[in-house]
């Protein structure tokens, strides 16, 4: 199952299989860019964690820390998704 | 163009503005300073009806900006086509599969009968023609601000709202930006922090301290005086 979804990911443009839709494609591309966003910031993450360490955290801070990102990065995600609409709305989508 | 009268808006249990008042006229062209926190976004999404007044009155050319003003059709119709906002957090205004849908997205959703032109158009004045098939939000900071830019043109406002429109510029970038905001025939209010550029984007300054309160409202000749910018929390 693993391979055949990966096997179609790589064969198929995913935006242009979803290209009759609007709807689809807007909530695609919304998904891959918080999906990148999201990976960029945890990467930065890490290594802002790993600079700022000078032994290795033990498994209840890693816990800790990991709790707070989490966190945060619900919080970016849902103001992010606000402003995403307004974005939206600016420019007269539901018009 | 836009008249703000005894305005109170709280966000998230803050006061951001209380008892603020304001007017624009068409073709002014306004600075908007201030240290992170005085509501300059704010202002900014006010102005372009995203976020509502609890007190007080908001005109656009003599519609009171409501909600419900907005939920009729042709009232929004016309006031989306008529004013343009740029955000602060460009990825936020990225959500179609490649350039050319980005930049079409607002012409077709107001129903502009032009649409291919008005993206070719923007994509060459921005040199985004060689980028129209790729994804947006898979580009440079600097591509992805000139692609909301090119967005928010390419619906021909009578009012440009910027929101730290340069801060993904690159120097040649900013120059040719500010190029074209001084040769264009609109409204323009932008908000920054830049005192570098600030003098470049227009005649009339705002400035706003921390607590959203306006501390001068005037020319620009005398806006960048020492004493005004540290009242204000622009420099130290």
């Amino acid at each position: 199952m693993v391979f055949l979804t990966l096997l179609f990911t790589a064969r198929v443009n995913i935006y242009e299989a979803l290209s009759f839709s609007k709807e689809l494609s807007f909530l695609l591309v919304l998904s891959v860019s918080k999906i990148m966003t999201m990976q960029r910031v945890f990467a930065d993450y890490s290594d802002a964690l790993r600079s700022r360490t000078l032994i290795k955290p033990s498994r209840g801070q890693i816990y800790e820390y990991l709790g707070s990102a989490i966190a945060g990065f619900l919080d970016r995600n849902i103001q992010e998704g606000k402003e995403n609409f307004e974005a939206m709305r600016s420019r007269g989508f539901h018009v | 163009m836009f008249k703000i009268n005894d305005v109170t808006l709280k966000r998230d249990d803050n006061i951001v503005f209380e008892n603020l008042n304001l007017t624009i006229d068409a073709g002014e062209k306004v600075v908007l300073l201030g240290v992170n926190g005085s509501g300059k976004s704010t202002l900014l999404k006010l102005l372009n009806g995203l976020v509502f007044v609890q007190k007080g009155e908001l005109f656009f050319e003599d519609t009171a900006l409501t909600k419900k003003a907005l939920k009729e059709k042709q009232t929004n119709e016309y006031f989306r086509k008529s004013v343009g906002l740029v955000f602060q957090n460009i990825d936020a205004m990225l959500f179609n599969p490649t350039v050319y849908d980005e930049i079409a997205f607002g012409p077709r959703q107001l129903g502009f009968d032009d649409v291919d032109a008005r993206v070719r158009n923007y994509a060459e004045l921005f040199g985004l023609t060689p980028y129209l098939q790729s994804v947006p939000f898979k580009l440079s900071g600097g591509q992805k601000q000139k692609i909301a830019l090119a967005c928010v043109m390419s619906l021909s406002p009578k009012v440009l709202l910027l929101d730290e429109p340069t801060s993904a510029l690159d120097p040649a970038g900013t120059a040719k930006f500010l190029d074209m905001i001084a040769a264009l025939d609109i409204t323009t209010i932008t908000a920054t922090h830049n005192l570098t550029i600030a003098p470049r984007l227009g005649e009339r300054v705002i400035i706003l301290d921390e607590k959203g309160k306006i501390v001068y409202d005037g020319k620009s000749e005398d806006a960048y005086e020492i004493d005004l910018l540290k009242l204000a929390g622009l420099i130290i």
